[in-house]
């Protein structure tokens, strides 16, 4: 018998192919997701050294930039299952007949392992990124380098933002940031922060998005582009997964068969929740909403959902109220965020969107990451071979809701 | 045999905890993370081997339990995936009831009764009988995600207010 698992692990032309045909998504997630299947017979990763990080992030700037720079302070960053991090000072020289003067600004490089958990693309990031700047706090993002041309992956270069993504004293363990205790001090005045950057978020004017080249505008009144983005996971499931499992097959049916269409089209963060955002300490400033990877212009209600996601969520000190995302009660959540974007919470959209998360967050866990670790793909296969393990967790909060959505229909 | 798996995983996780662990930078913060996770992962697996088997056997009994109901519930306007699962079920039941047969065989028929399962699933839908097939599959999972939740609890992830 030749198992499901190796047919992924060795793709053909025509698996590949296969899939494609049969799952029709975004023209970019296209080219990242076929990228990965091409490339996923090929070596794993390959541990990178500083050295070689150093070299390609002075090449790509100098080609951009031209060679007047020194860089310094560099360092590996920890934190996220995802991408491969870097941190340095970028020096420059301000050179006049009076004084010589170095200018220094602090980078990260941001760069894909062979493959990741979530498959996606620098240039979406980039230019999510790029029209971010002054609406709301991000990182500001120099370079791109979408094809691997410099670095030995696709990578781009941020400036450095400084802050944490939990509080110091924090006794959370946990991976991805999943989980964070903010204490009750300190997130009145985040979770203000976090509702408000949310729904400026939504409320960017249509018109503005046009810089987003790599994104496809979902059309009014339509649910083609919810049908493109439920394929896009489905396609994930099918190049990633080790095992069947017909409980996925149930909920792929029901979200395509109960799709809505989409009313108001918004730019999403994909994976906005406590662990995404740094905030500062001592001022109790949200400084830089991080991980943009899973931008997409669609329904804003998926990021209400995944925000209010239960396991991104404490319980308050009262034993009693489930704070989101460990800020603030859902119900307060939506009042806040209605109020800031004037935007309505719609209630059966919102739980259409919960049962769309948990089926992403069921094949980002039993599907990619289970994949990814086993093929040694990455700079941190324990921590996605942790990550796997929460997969039936996730399955049973999915059957959960499809048995509740069944039953009532 | 001496020295038997267990022990050998026991006395490799001793010695990452006493002479590697204190070894390492504690200012790379990477390598700390994932050594802890990697103790951590060795230390359940070490505590799940001697069970591995039961565990294999036990996913396989639920998952031919569910294949009979669906079995069951196909009708002749899907003849060849029928007779397909009703194959695979035999063969399957007859490697469960084997008691020499190895684990490796075990999971390739839970896997191969799985994918049968999501082929009925697609083949019955728009059918008469897709609901019926759907409530089995939602009951049926119960228990096999219990069993797999129960497996791998060690992730540190699982929040009661989860559910």
């Amino acid at each position: 018998m030749k198992t499901l698992a190796e047919s992924r692990q060795h793709p053909s032309a025509e698996f590949i192919e296969k899939i494609r045909n049969q799952y029709p998504i975004e023209t970019e997630i296209d080219r990242v997701l076929t990228r990965k299947m091409k490339l996923r017979s090929g070596d794993g990763y390959q541990g990178v050294s500083l050295e070689t990080m150093v070299e390609a992030t002075k090449k790509l700037i100098g080609f951009y930039h031209g060679n007047h720079f020194k860089i310094d302070n560099i360092r590996w960053m920890t934190g996220g299952a995802s991408k491969i991090q870097m941190a340095f000072d970028f020096v420059s020289t301000i050179t006049t007949d009076v004084f010589e003067k170095n200018l220094i600004t602090p980078m990260v490089v941001r760069m894909e392992p062979a493959e990741s958990v979530v498959e996606t693309s620098r240039k979406r990031e980039f230019e999510v990124l790029q029209l971010l700047r002054n609406k709301i706090p991000v990182p500001p993002c120099y370079w791109l380098d979408a094809e691997a041309e410099f670095f030995p992956y696709p990578a781009l270069i941020y400036g450095f933002v400084s802050g944490v993504v939990k509080p110091s004293q924090s006794s959370s363990k946990q991976v991805s940031g999943i989980g964070v205790t903010f204490g009750a001090d300190l997130r009145e005045k985040i979770a203000d922060q976090f509702v408000r950057h949310l729904a400026t978020l939504h409320s960017i004017p249509l018109e503005t998005l046009s810089t987003l080249v790599s994104f496809e505008m979902p059309k009014v009144g339509s649910n083609d582009a919810v049908i493109k983005q439920l394929n896009w996971w489905r396609r994930v499931w099918e190049e990633d997964k080790s095992e069947d499992i017909p409980l996925l097959d149930v909920a792929y049916h029901w979200l395509l068969d109960n799709a809505p269409a989409i009313e108001r089209p918004s730019l999403v963060h994909g994976d906005y929740r406590s662990g995404n955002f740094l905030f500062d300490e001592s001022a109790c400033n949200i400084t830089a909403f991080l991980d943009w990877e899973l931008a997409l212009i669609g329904d804003r209600h998926q990021d209400l959902a995944w925000s209010t996601y239960k396991l991104f969520g404490q319980i308050d000190e009262d034993n009693k109220t489930f704070l989101a995302c460990g800020l603030l009660p859902e119900e307060e959540f939506f009042a806040c965020y209605e109020t800031y974007s004037g935007l309505k919470v719609d209630r059966s959209r919102l739980h259409y969107y919960r049962i769309l998360c948990n089926f992403m967050s069921v094949i980002h866990s039993l599907g990619s990451a289970h994949r990814v670790a086993k093929g040694s793909k990455t700079h941190q296969d324990i921590v996605l071979l942790t990550f796997s393990k929460i997969g039936y967790f996730l399955l049973e909060q999915l059957r959960v809701h499809l048995s509740e959505v069944i039953n009532a229909a | 045999m001496q020295p038997d798996l267990n022990s050998q995983l026991l006395v490799a996780v001793n010695t990452l905890k006493k002479v590697v662990l204190p070894a390492v930078d504690v200012s790379n913060k990477p390598a700390q993370e994932q050594l802890a996770l990697t103790i951590k992962t060795l230390e359940a697996s070490c505590e799940r081997l001697p069970y591995r088997r039961r565990y294999i056997r036990q996913q396989l009994a639920l998952t031919i339990n569910m294949a009979e109901k669906i079995l069951a519930l196909l009708t002749e306007r899907q003849p060849e995936l029928k007779q397909q699962l009703a194959i695979n079920l035999a063969e399957a039941t007859a490697s469960y009831k084997d008691i020499d047969a190895d684990c490796e065989t075990l999971v390739d028929w839970d896997s191969v009764l799985m994918e049968n399962l999501c082929q009925g699933l697609a083949a019955c839908k728009g059918a008469d009988n897709y609901g019926n097939i759907v409530s089995v599959l939602i009951a049926d999972s119960e228990a096999l995600i219990s069993l797999g939740r129960r497996w791998c609890s060690d992730n540190g992830l699982e929040v009661e207010h989860s559910l």
